[in-house]
């Protein structure tokens, strides 16, 4: 034991005695009955225990976040989309084309020429057109496109997987007609009489819809013609029905078609959130493809370049970007770069509303984050450090990019990673410029096309007149679920990395 | 060993490309403020500009060459009634001054009954409605309208302006030349005008349907009641989560039960500032609108700010907490020598001693529940209001939703109106920002 330590265990005893001698007064004097340890003790632990609540009411808004995101989003996925009930039967005036070759489960582009490169079965053009449904054996596909030699499709759709193909089989071509009722229906009616062409879709114990009726099927006739139902299920009302009324069915999302259907329209049983996703990415990666090299090469200036006073006068500007409403942005977005990069690419390639202006102009909103994030890890790194590079003969860049940048390097992903969240999270910027619609089509790697992004489709749904219970409503606390646990991720890992990087040099 | 000309060119080339890099990094620096100049220059040029406008009378020749809204109430409604036939004064006198009346006997009623709060002449106030000549409702007007109200009214009925055309402020200064000679080729009856979007009546007049009557009136006053309500809930709950953190879950040692709930309590702080803003709405649209709907009213005033408070929370108690931590450990330790007790201490020395720090972090947190649209269009902002917000439950829209709903709108005259909203609000921001560096620096002057 070194002699400092001993000295330090010396003044240790010490302190703890003298410690020890005024309790022992505090406890044991009590002159002329006056007890100086008595304190107004009771408003001090109410005080305490105040101030203690309003920090429990951080928590209480998280609970409460989560308990109205979780709650409503079960309420999604327990919701009803009512669809028109259809069958689907084979369009028997279309010639039936065998495929000239075997189509495996992941091809969507189905080639119809003969080795000779002719058409198969001797045809001049494609009798089909986009938006047809065909089957091949027992799987159905909806046409995309169609060209002169081949056509393009979706695999799998009407509830039916891809599966591959032998050559040889045929290609029908299907059509799906609505089931209708033959006759006008009475309040007390129970057998339906439909108009269908072909089986009807229903099972015994199914509810089915008519206007506002709901009706449980008990039993189908073997003709396929009618129905017996009991009336006014689940405490709706039997009416009388109008002749050709459409008969509804009813679609519930699950939560992997949430997670990996390509198309998004709730109200017609449409419920992958997968564009609206792919959107969030693009806006997301063209913001980041702006903010991270302006505002860490901004950073690297303040911090290294600019001397105190430039800094003083340079930060708080950049720091002014921070602090307008990002409604503004969105203002800028439309009545700005929207035009510019009409202007520079064309206004054909160019639509109005395009996720590259929206995500342009992200990322100069982001640009204050990233830059005092990163700047504030690049002065972290010692001094000793850089000396020791220029020590070493190195310019003053090289230290940059060889020692202070990889030194900083944890902190600069942590502003990174804050940034993507912010990125993720923002709405008014894309509400405004990046376009709305339903998303059905996939535009991702389209920068310059519209796509509706998460919180675009919650603003633009909300919005409106939105009334509670319906699966609009419902809809967007899924997406909200989805949204708060992607940013929350991306922070939890961003304050990961920003301690991880703190205990690097202290 | 290296020849030393090869030596030298190294040494040149790297030095070349040290001062390429330092380029790019100050460039990049300029990048980003260049952005922000030109985001301020976009907002300016498209809230002033010229317009083209096109009129029925033209307002130069109803005045004696005084602008129409210098006018007085009474010159006002004099050339409301002297323009309009009296069927047409006696409507707007129906509509705009008596509004509740019982549409059956109205008429066959005297104008005095109709209007009991008016000292009308005995000879006039017991004609009725019908027999009132041009000459006679023009005082009872000029008594009992505003005069903004009176020019409004002056310009829809008897001006009947319209805009044909409009051009940005740069276009004006610029390419007036062309823009003259477009006007007459497409517009030969219209009339060149300057016009500020941004004026003394857009601050005072509700939103409308048309660009050039439209204004922020509603809207400032929402968002200046939001801000109220915001303050009131999240300034005190802030304040009170800052200085248990600081000052109570802390000091001394505790057991591991309640230094775990502390330290849960402020990782919790640091993730709620980073949850996006549109997160909140829908925590306000199902918790205060929703499920507290009795309490609040629906979409209401109060549910707006009640969301705004816990959004501006975190910032709050974070730099609270920073500006509380700023006091030097020295005055506590004063003060508890002293026999101070901890509250003592904390509300007659560290409290008033982070004061300054404590208002900047509010402004700051404030400010940005200014900007914010995300939450409040989620909460369900009113789409269309023009009725000034009278209380807690009243419905709301406020500045930001105004600046986005008038930018979604396709009419280009609608993007100039958001412009000058845009200017509203961001001198709303910069008054606060304003406000924030002036109570620092006098507070901080104080103590030191």
């Amino acid at each position: 034991m070194s002699s400092m330590e001993l000295n330090a265990g010396n003044q240790l005893g010490t302190l703890s005695r003298k410690g020890q001698l005024l309790a022992d007064v505090l406890q044991h004097e009590t002159h002329d009955g006056i007890d100086i340890r008595k304190r107004p003790r009771i408003n001090e632990i109410i005080i305490q225990n105040i101030l203690l609540i309003c920090g429990v009411v951080s928590i209480i808004t998280t609970v409460l976040i989560v308990y109205s995101l979780l709650n409503q989003a079960l309420g999604f996925f327990n919701s009803l989309a009512w669809l028109p009930a259809r069958t689907l039967t084979v369009n028997s005036s279309v010639e039936r084309i065998a495929v000239p070759n075997a189509i495996d489960a992941a091809t969507t582009e189905i080639v119809l020429t003969t080795e000779a490169g002719e058409l198969v079965g001797g045809l001049t053009r494609l009798p089909y057109t986009p938006n047809q449904l065909i089957r091949i054996e027992n799987e159905i596909m909806l046409v995309t496109a169609v060209s002169r030699q081949a056509i393009t499709v979706e695999r799998g759709v009407e509830d039916t997987t891809a599966a591959n193909h032998k050559s040889g089989m045929p290609i029908e071509v299907l059509v799906s007609d609505p089931i209708r009722l033959d006759e006008e229906l009475s309040a007390a009616d129970m057998q339906i009489g439909l108009i269908t062409a072909g089986r009807l879709p229903f099972t015994a114990g199914q509810v089915i819809r008519l206007h506002n009726e709901n009706m449980r099927v008990t039993e189908i006739a073997a003709d396929n013609t009618s129905i017996t139902v009991e009336r006014g299920y689940e405490g709706t009302e039997a009416i009388v029905h109008p002749i050709d009324e459409a008969v509804q069915v009813s679609k519930q999302p699950t939560l992997t078609e949430f997670l990996t259907h390509t198309k998004w329209q709730p109200q017609i049983g449409d419920f992958g959130v997968l564009p609206l996703v792919y959107a969030t990415l693009m806006t997301t990666i063209i913001a980041l493809m702006v903010s991270l090299p302006l505002g860490l090469g901004a950073a690297v200036y303040l911090s290294e370049y600019a001397s105190p006073r430039s800094r003083a006068t340079l930060k708080p500007i950049l720091e002014i970007l921070a602090g307008v409403p990002t409604v503004v942005y969105g203002f800028f977005a439309i009545t700005f770069m929207t035009p510019l990069l009409r202007g520079i690419f064309g206004t054909d390639n160019v639509s109005i509303y395009n996720m590259a202006s929206a995500g342009l102009v992200m990322g100069i909103m982001i640009v204050p984050t990233i830059s005092s994030i990163s700047e504030d890890a690049l002065s972290a790194v010692p001094r000793s450090l850089r000396e020791a590079s220029y020590g070493l003969g190195a310019t003053k860049l090289e230290t940059i990019v060889r020692v202070i940048i990889p030194g900083a390097l944890s902190g600069i992903i942590a502003a990174f990673i804050l940034g993507m969240s912010r990125a993720v999270g923002e709405t008014m910027i894309v509400a405004i410029a990046a376009g709305a619609g339903p998303a059905s089509a996939i535009n991702f790697l389209k920068p310059f096309q519209a796509g509706e992004t998460m919180t675009g489709h919650i603003a633009r749904i909300s919005g409106g007149d939105l009334s509670y219970g319906s699966i609009d409503y419902n809809s967007i606390f899924a997406i909200g679920l989805a949204l708060f646990v992607m940013t929350l991720i991306l922070n939890l890992i961003s304050g990961f990395i920003a301690r991880r990087f703190r205990e690097v040099y202290q | 060993m290296i020849e030393e000309g090869v030596f030298h060119n190294n040494v040149l080339r790297r030095k070349r490309l040290g001062i390429l890099w330092s380029r790019f990094y100050f460039g990049s620096l300029i990048i980003a403020i260049v952005a922000l100049i030109t985001l301020f220059l976009t907002v300016v040029d498209q809230a002033f500009g010229t317009v083209s406008l096109s009129f029925v009378v033209d307002p130069a020749t109803l005045t004696d060459g005084r602008p129409l809204d210098q006018l007085s109430t009474d010159e006002l409604a004099d050339i409301l009634t002297s323009n309009l036939s009296a069927g047409r004064s006696r409507i707007l006198l129906r509509d705009y001054v008596i509004v509740n009346y019982n549409a059956d006997t109205y008429t066959k009623q005297p104008i005095q009954a109709l209007l009991p709060n008016h000292t009308l002449d005995l000879a006039v106030g017991e004609k009725t409605l019908g027999t009132l000549s041009a000459e006679e409702i023009s005082p009872i007007l000029a008594q009992s309208l505003s005069s903004d109200a009176l020019y409004n009214l002056v310009m829809i009925e008897v001006v009947q302006e319209q805009v044909l055309e409009s051009w940005t402020l740069s276009k004006t200064v610029f390419e007036y030349n062309q823009i003259v000679a477009e006007n007459n080729e497409e517009h030969p009856e219209g009339v060149l005008q300057f016009r500020s979007w941004l004026n003394a009546r857009f601050l005072g007049t509700p939103m409308a349907s048309d660009a050039l009557k439209a204004g922020v009136r509603t809207a400032l006053l929402g968002s200046l009641w939001i801000i109220g309500i915001t303050i009131f809930f999240a300034l005190p709950v802030g304040i009170g989560a800052a200085v248990y953190l600081e000052e109570y879950a802390r000091a001394g040692s505790h057991s591991r039960l309640f230094n775990l709930a502390n330290n849960l309590i402020e990782t919790n702080i640091r993730n709620l500032a980073g949850v996006p803003s549109i997160i909140y709405g829908m925590l306000g649209l199902f918790v205060f609108v929703r499920l507290l709907g009795d309490l609040t009213q629906g979409r209401t005033i109060l549910s707006a700010g009640l969301t705004m408070a816990l959004l501006i929370l975190p910032v709050i108690i974070i730099n609270a907490q920073e500006a509380i931590r700023a006091v030097p450990y020295s005055i506590r330790e004063a003060s508890y020598g002293m026999g101070a007790t901890r509250w003592q201490t904390v509300s007659r020395q560290v409290l008033p001693a982070a004061l300054p720090g404590i208002m900047t972090g509010t402004i700051l947190g404030v400010s940005r529940a200014v900007g914010e649209t995300a939450p409040l269009i989620v909460v369900g902002a009113a789409t269309f209001i023009v009725t000034d917000p009278t209380g807690f439950f009243s419905q709301f829209t406020a500045l930001p939703i105004q600046v986005y709903q008038w930018t979604s709108l396709p009419q280009v005259e609608f993007r100039y109106v958001a412009a000058a909203a845009i200017v509203v609000l961001l001198i709303l921001l910069l008054s606060l920002n304003a406000t924030a560096i002036v109570l620092r620096n006098r507070y901080s002057r104080r103590l030191s």
